[in-house]
């Protein structure tokens, strides 16, 4: 075996591990993971991840689920006969950068980096630790959302809607209007059901906005925006907010533990907060209309 | 006939939903609510062999209803059931 080393980290309250072999320095390729360094306790960790640098990747010959879009990137997903999945990652020019093979419980996952430019391995290991983390947690009443989230008061607030749809926006004018709303998290924050509460968490991964901040806040309310004319919101009934969330979250569907993990968690965000949808235009009275009604 | 593999009842605030999960149901993108006695009817076949008849009997048990009634209403529940591809075996 080579040198390794571990650090650990705690997102969304989840402790979990991080070993690579002395040659690499995943803090260099990930810094957007060092808000989130933690002590190492008692406690287990969720997960462990292995990360290593392999010539070739060790890609199945058989298995393929399927090639999933994420955010104009394609990951090819394979069964691993029932006992886990590997996932392999292809740059947005086309290129196989790395792979990331978990178990069936997603506790024990292991990164293969290849010997290509930094950009690549920081775009490989930024998917692997997310998908990692997302597929580990999925029965622990925890999601990873497609979300854009602001504090204000002490509370969280997250829009959500597909890319493109003006979430970063709606949550900038948010910020020049209201006094010490801040942002959380631009891309994927971490929705935890905690002692009957719904926890919305700052994570490392964040989009194109480099917001990676070790903070949480009780959820307010979530917001699905629509691009219209005229700005307009309505609360949504439970099976609508429901239907509107699901999307949002990043699940393995055809995986059991985890699209009934995830969906049960979905369930009770429905039941602790309410959801509205927001059509909206790109301005500042959209903002206002936002807060008044759901604040 | 059967109930499919993966698909679950869950639990949404008051009312019930189906969610499927499964290789075979990765393009399954809709949410089925079910109301208070189709939900009493899943939970009571899933996981058997079961007939329209078997489901009636169910559903007189627990309604005041008549059994003639009772299977005309099951077999039009199983038919959106069918429609749905829910269930297997269904003729």
């Amino acid at each position: 075996m080579p040198d390794t080393k571990g650090t650990y980290y705690r997102v969304g309250g989840h402790l979990f591990l991080v070993c690579e072999d002395t040659k690499i320095h995943h803090e260099k390729l990930m810094p957007s993971i060092q808000p989130f360094a933690a002590a190492h306790t008692e406690e287990d960790p969720v997960f462990t991840l292995h990360i290593q640098q392999s010539a070739t990747l060790p890609i199945p010959s058989e298995g393929l689920i399927g090639t999933f879009d994420c955010g104009g990137c394609l990951h090819d997903v394979y069964d691993l006969r029932g006992e886990g999945y590997c996932i392999v990652f292809h740059h947005i020019n086309g290129d196989t950068c790395g792979l990331l093979c978990t178990d069936k419980n997603g506790q024990e996952g292991i990164v293969h980096l290849m010997n290509t430019p930094l950009s690549h391995q920081q775009f490989v290991l930024g998917n692997a630790t997310m998908i990692a983390y997302a597929y580990a947690t999925a029965d622990k009443k925890t999601v990873l959302m497609h979300a854009s989230v602001v504090s204000l008061e002490g509370r969280g607030y997250l829009m959500t809607a597909p890319s493109g749809t003006g979430k970063s926006t709606h949550t900038r004018l948010w910020r020049q209007c209201f006094d010490q709303c801040e942002l959380v998290n631009d891309d994927n924050p971490v929705v935890r059901i905690e002692q009957g509460k719904a926890i919305v968490y700052g994570s490392p991964w964040s989009g194109k906005t480099p917001c990676y901040r070790n903070v949480c806040h009780p959820v307010g309310a979530y917001v699905r925006l629509f691009q219209e004319p005229e700005n307009n919101i309505h609360p949504y009934q439970p099976l609508e907010a429901y239907a509107m969330l699901l999307p949002a979250m990043s699940c393995m569907v055809w995986d059991k533990r985890m699209q009934t993990g995830v969906s049960k968690t979905v369930a009770e965000m429905v039941r602790l907060n309410p959801m509205y949808r927001l059509g909206c235009r790109p301005d500042e009275a959209a903002a206002r209309l936002c807060r008044d009604t759901i604040q | 006939m059967r109930i499919k593999e993966g698909f679950a009842l869950q639990e949404l605030c008051d009312e019930h939903i189906i969610v499927a999960y499964g290789q075979e149901h990765i393009d399954f993108s809709h949410i089925i609510s079910l109301n208070e006695s189709a939900t009493l009817l899943w939970k009571w076949a899933e996981g058997k062999d079961f007939d329209a008849e078997s489901m009636a009997a169910v559903v007189t048990q627990h309604y005041e209803v008549d059994a003639a009634t009772a299977l005309k209403d099951v077999k039009q529940m199983l038919e959106k059931w069918d429609s749905l591809k829910l269930i297997d075996g269904y003729k």
